[in-house]
């Protein structure tokens, strides 16, 4: 049976056209037949790889592969040719001048149009740059990644050494201040109608700054305790605890004209006892420097939770600060009255500080002198109950 | 000659503390019953009267004050030895330390201390302490039941 020489006249033109397209690619193109044997290289492969097409022809190409590329390459390009599946695979292919190149393949079946399989038709990409680019990235993220591991050990080992400091300071110093106050105890107690009444003076004033420096320990022993105890969180009922704390300090109120207003607040996820030291804090903090106002209003309230954390305030009208030195409120003995204006150690806002701190929130303040002041905290939402 | 058995051992390396807890002692009326050892070896010795304290009278003390931290033999470590003698473990061990820290407080009664006071920075509170931890003497002077 003959052709009609018009159809090979076709076919040939067909040929040469697909030839030109395929040549004039800024891609390198390859075809392969139904043994999975390269049949065609386009120019641009063949300038790539500088070879000749008898070269690269059959398994040729594949002499070009990076050796440890190779088996991987071989894998994937038989797996996907024996399922007739399109393939994507990246691997380093030697340049005409030595220097090996990644390159992404990707492989397609194509079918006659009679639907069956007739081979492979393949596109290839240099994408050494673009690999260059994400190594690099990696490697500045492991580099970035360790130095921040680097750093919190070194942050972590800091803070150990500095919890055993002041574990050891206020434990160490705790002796020799019993043995003062015992001794002058027992001075009063052997020698007191011999002694004058400055005399007598004196040795109360010894006691008080003895008894002073207790309370400074002490609470500097449990500012410690509160870096170092673990956290047993659940579910708090802020409110509850709010309610629970102002009924407690009414004890303390005298008097005086309190105007409580509190909520509605939400649950949190946190530790209850030192939640409750928190909000003792700010309540009685409140409560001391609004004494002299002839009525006193407190407001304990919250806003809506944003990314999963409430945010909670405690709101005076007492005699606040100066904003300039809201930085200095939340440091140990940190204090913005003298002691004989307002009592206290200058600890409280320090322990509330690390409590929050510790639950993964923040604790800052807002004030004018004189006009009041307000504490805001912020604290996880509570979880779903399981 | 009975009276004289009935001693308290304080065992206490600061001397003053040695001189506060006897001056609290005294205020219970206790201080002539107390023989005091400044580290635990001492301690050690006198409970099982050997090396300087070989010809100590027979008898063992009616109670042991034992500081926590001690030169040598450690607090622990001497009430470890107290409480694995057949013939010491039934006298009472009152731990005194200034620590307030919950694991001493924890391995103290695990090896069997009777009580545990933390010693008071107040004078007043130090003396309620010790004559607290003197009340095994009072307890053991009781006629015993015959």
């Amino acid at each position: 049976m003959s052709v009609d020489p018009r159809i090979k006249q076709a076919l040939r033109e067909e040929d040469v056209r697909f030839r030109i397209m395929a040549d004039c690619a800024p891609v390198a193109l390859w075809m392969a037949g139904l043994d999975a044997k390269c049949t065609f290289f386009n120019q641009f492969w063949l300038d790539f790889t500088g070879r000749s097409m008898e070269e690269e022809l059959g398994d040729g190409w594949a002499e070009g592969v990076h050796a440890l590329d190779f088996q991987r390459c071989v894998d994937t390009y038989l797996t996907a040719f024996n399922a007739r599946r399109p393939f994507k695979m990246e691997y380093r292919l030697r340049r005409h001048d030595g220097e090996y190149r990644w390159i992404l393949d990707h492989g397609t079946p194509y079918f006659t149009a009679d639907h069956r399989f007739a081979g492979y038709i393949g596109s290839c990409v240099d994408i050494t740059e673009r690999k260059h680019a994400e190594d690099a990235a990696r490697e500045m993220n492991e580099v970035l990644e360790r130095r921040v591991a680097d750093r919190t050990t070194e942050l972590q080992k800091a803070n150990e050494s500095l919890e055993a400091f002041s574990y050891s300071v206020s434990h160490d110093l705790r002796a020799p201040l019993r043995h003062v106050q015992g001794f002058i105890h027992l001075l009063e107690r052997d020698a007191g109608d011999r002694v004058g009444e400055k005399a007598k003076e004196y040795l109360h004033l010894i006691a008080d700054a003895a008894k002073r420096m207790g309370r400074l320990i002490d609470e500097l022993l449990e500012f410690s305790r509160m870096g170092r105890v673990e956290l047993s969180q659940s579910r708090v009922n802020m409110e509850d605890l709010v309610r629970d704390v102002v009924q407690f300090t009414a004890g303390d109120i005298g008097q005086r004209t309190v105007v409580w207003e509190i909520g509605p607040l939400p649950a949190v996820h946190g530790d209850p006892s030192m939640l409750r030291l928190v909000v003792e804090n700010l309540i009685s903090n409140a409560l001391k420097y609004s004494r002299y106002r002839s009525e006193t209003r407190i407001a304990i309230g919250s806003s809506p939770a944003e990314n999963g954390k409430s945010v909670f305030f405690v709101r005076d009208n007492g005699v606040g600060f100066d904003p300039q030195y809201a930085g200095k409120l939340f440091g140990v003995f940190q204090r913005l009255h003298s002691s004989e204006e307002y009592e206290g150690t200058g600890i409280g806002l320090a322990n509330v500080q690390r409590v929050i701190e510790r639950h993964g929130g923040k604790v800052w303040a807002e004030a004018i002198l004189n006009q009041g002041a307000t504490f805001y905290f912020s604290l996880n939402e509570a979880r779903e109950e399981p | 000659v009975i009276e004289r058995l009935k001693r308290i051992l304080l065992v206490e390396d600061s001397a003053n503390d040695v001189a506060l807890t006897l001056a609290a002692l005294e205020e219970a009326h206790l201080a002539n019953c107390v023989d005091v050892v400044r580290d635990g070896a001492e301690a050690l010795d006198y409970l099982f009267r050997r090396g300087a304290f070989c010809n100590r009278e027979t008898g063992s003390p009616v109670a042991v004050l034992l500081d926590f931290k001690l030169p040598k033999v450690d607090g622990l470590d001497v009430l470890r030895e107290i409480k694995a003698d057949p013939g010491l473990k039934l006298i009472p061990v009152v731990m005194l330390t200034s620590s307030r820290e919950e694991p001493d407080l924890k391995r103290s009664y695990q090896h069997g201390a009777n009580a545990y006071v933390v010693k008071p920075v107040e004078f007043h509170a130090f003396v309620d302490a010790v004559k607290e931890a003197g009340r095994f003497w009072a307890v053991v002077n009781a006629p015993p039941p015959s």
